[in-house]
């Protein structure tokens, strides 16, 4: 029997059962469907995240010092001064700029409003390592470090908040924290920048690092130091130069964790990726159970057409023919829910990315491979009622009422 | 010609054995009409199914056209039921999804005969039977002597040695069965082997011989009138 007959039994068998074919296409929509949408909007987040963490900075290292006390309970705080800045640029030369960073937590009212933000204290060079922009004004200079002036750079949100409309470069607002409260200048106003983990530029406030650590801050250390590498092929040289410098000061390698932009960017792409990898997985499992609700129609239609299988036998159909179309059946089956399911799979995916402001970013190989999969499951659990079909003995098929 | 040597057939129902089938033999001549009586349970079905090719003696020799064929594997007995046998059962049988053509083409389907050959051979059986007007049909739109008219044109197509009609009249009014046996008549009579198993005398004496089964052996073969193969008349095993 050729191929072209098997088919178009097939096809005649399952129209004849329009609502059980439809029901059992359907779980294999979905799985399907699910697979594609789940893979596509978790690379979709995968290219967000990875593109705000380009944005947040060129060729970003960032110094931080680890929480807990490192080797034998000794305490590295006493390192975290500014000078450990200078100190770092000089004994590493792929290193172009750094800028010692501290924040608190601070309000700041300007006439009857005031606005909560995250006070930054920088140095010019933080900008540029950054990548902010400025919108209003200008930002800090040397100058205001090296005097540990009262100069406040606002961040879009916060300046929104304090003055609305109304331009705030030069005017004066008072920062509070903790007991500390000083009269500021404002000097300029960044512009609006995506927010991403720690760094919402919109809500934050930068002044001078030394007045916040020699006028306002009761702690009087740096908090993180946020190196420039000179160049992206320089990044991962700058990172050893500076893990060896910090290595020898301390005389531990664990006193700092140094990691660069893109060592920052590989870490997030495996966890999306093992994300996309578990969303995936719990979808193939719906694909599975689409398969069993193939195996189910199948077997239900081996059942109802034994007589059919007997008269087939009796004219002339060997085993494998039987074989053959119950097969084919549940091959049509599943490449039809295969398509329906990669095409709702696709505009799923392209949903979620559109609602979440993501870029779209439908996987070819997710498509190739939900629908290869579904094939798979209609070949694996069509195999079993084809079987019996195909081994049915024609006496006892012939007899059956 | 068909030759049935010592065929026996034994089924295990658990520990007992029940012999459907003890030491039957027999044979039919090309162009023979032979009919197969005997109450039921005497082993009617078992010796269509076996002479069918549908199963398999447990002992004995049954050679179709010289070729032993109670030694075959099912995919070789599949194409025999194919080529050289062909079936009217008394349910009909046909595939209600199927035209009343595409129901006569099946057979040619699995000879693996293409598209236009196939309807060519089908339609002329059709006409063989008196059907052409009603090829495209459903099976559920025709009478019952019309399905069965269908049922024989399927089982000419293949141009079979056999033609194997299981109580075709079983299921029909005595005038329409009358036309279906007519049918036969007019196929034996262009040279058809024809076998046809019954319990009712009045069918079974259309045939040439009547074959007697009584508990699963040939209790006697009557001969009713001298077959188109004279030659091939009664024989007998030693015993019966």
């Amino acid at each position: 029997m050729g191929i072209a007959e098997t088919i178009g039994v097939a096809l005649r068998n399952l129209w004849a059962n329009k609502l059980r074919t439809a029901l059992s296409v359907l779980g294999i929509v979905i799985g399907v469907a699910s697979v594609i949408t789940m893979i596509s909007a978790g690379s979709s987040a995968q290219k967000q995240i990875t593109s705000d963490i380009s944005a947040l900075g060129s060729n970003m290292i960032m110094v931080t010092p680890n929480l807990k006390p490192g080797a034998k309970g000794r305490s590295y705080q006493h390192l975290l001064t500014m000078s450990l800045a200078d100190q770092i640029q000089a004994a590493a030369p792929a290193v172009s700029a750094v800028s010692p960073v501290a924040q608190v937590e601070g309000r700041i009212i300007a006439g009857g409003s005031s606005a909560s933000a995250v006070i930054t204290g920088i140095t010019p060079a933080y900008t540029r390592i950054v990548s902010t922009r400025i919108a209003l004004g200008r930002g800090l200079v040397q100058s205001e470090v090296d005097a540990a002036a009262h100069s406040i750079v606002l961040g879009s949100e916060v300046a929104s908040d304090l003055f609305g409309q109304e331009d705030p470069v030069g005017r004066q607002v008072a920062l509070v924290s903790g007991d500390h409260r000083a009269i500021f200048t404002v000097v300029g106003v960044t512009e609006s920048k995506a927010a991403l983990f720690w760094a919402n530029v919109d809500t934050q406030a930068f002044i001078p690092v030394t007045t916040l650590l020699y006028r306002m801050s009761p702690i009087k250390r740096v908090g993180t130091y946020f190196c420039q590498a000179s160049s992206a092929q320089a990044a991962d040289v700058a990172v050893a130069q500076v893990e060896r410098f910090l290595a020898s000061a301390t005389g531990t390698a664990d006193a700092f964790s140094v990691a660069s932009q893109a060592s920052l960017i590989d870490a997030i792409k495996q966890v999306t990726a093992t994300m996309t990898l578990l969303l995936g997985t719990i979808a193939g499992i719906s694909l599975v159970v689409g398969g069993i609700g193939i195996m189910n129609t199948l077997l239900t239609s081996v059942a109802e057409r034994t007589r059919e299988i007997g008269v087939r036998k009796s004219l002339g159909a060997c085993n494998r023919d039987i074989l053959l179309q119950f097969l084919s059946e549940a091959l049509v089956l599943s490449m039809l829910g295969g398509t329906a399911g990669m095409l709702l799979g696709w505009l799923g995916g392209a949903g979620i990315a559109r609602i979440a402001g993501w870029p779209v970013s439908v996987d070819l190989s997710s498509v190739v491979a939900a629908v290869s999969f579904s094939t798979a499951v209609g070949l694996v659990f069509g195999t079993y009622p084809a079987l019996q079909a195909a081994r049915m003995d024609p006496v006892q098929a012939l007899r059956y009422e | 010609m068909i030759k049935l040597e010592s065929i026996t057939k034994v089924y295990s129902m658990g520990s007992v054995e029940v012999r459907a089938l003890d030491d039957v033999s027999f044979s039919i001549e090309d162009g023979d009409y032979v009919s197969i009586m005997g109450p039921s349970g005497s082993g009617k079905s078992t010796l269509m199914h076996i002479i069918g090719c549908l199963d398999r003696p447990s002992s004995g020799k049954y050679s179709l056209q010289g070729e032993d064929v109670s030694e075959l594997d099912d995919t070789e007995l599949a194409h025999v039921r194919n080529r050289r046998i062909g079936f009217v059962f008394q349910q009909f049988n046909l595939l209600p999804r199927e035209t009343v053509l595409g129901n006569v083409e099946i057979p040619l389907i699995y000879a693996g005969v293409g598209g236009k050959e196939r309807r060519r051979i089908a339609t002329e059986a059709l006409a063989r039977v008196g059907l052409s007007d009603r090829m495209h049909h459903r099976p559920a739109e025709i009478s019952g002597g019309q399905k069965q008219r269908v049922a024989i044109a399927r089982a000419l197509v293949n141009s079979p040695s056999l033609i194997l009609a299981d109580e075709p009249t079983g299921n029909l009014d005595s005038r329409t069965g009358s036309e279906i046996l007519a049918i036969l008549d007019k196929l034996n009579a262009e040279g058809c082997t024809i076998m046809l198993v019954t319990h009712d005398r009045s069918v079974a004496e259309r045939a040439g011989r009547i074959v007697h089964l009584r508990d699963g052996s040939v209790e006697r073969i009557e001969g009713l009138r001298v077959d188109r193969a004279v030659e091939g008349g009664p024989r007998f095993d030693g015993d019966s």
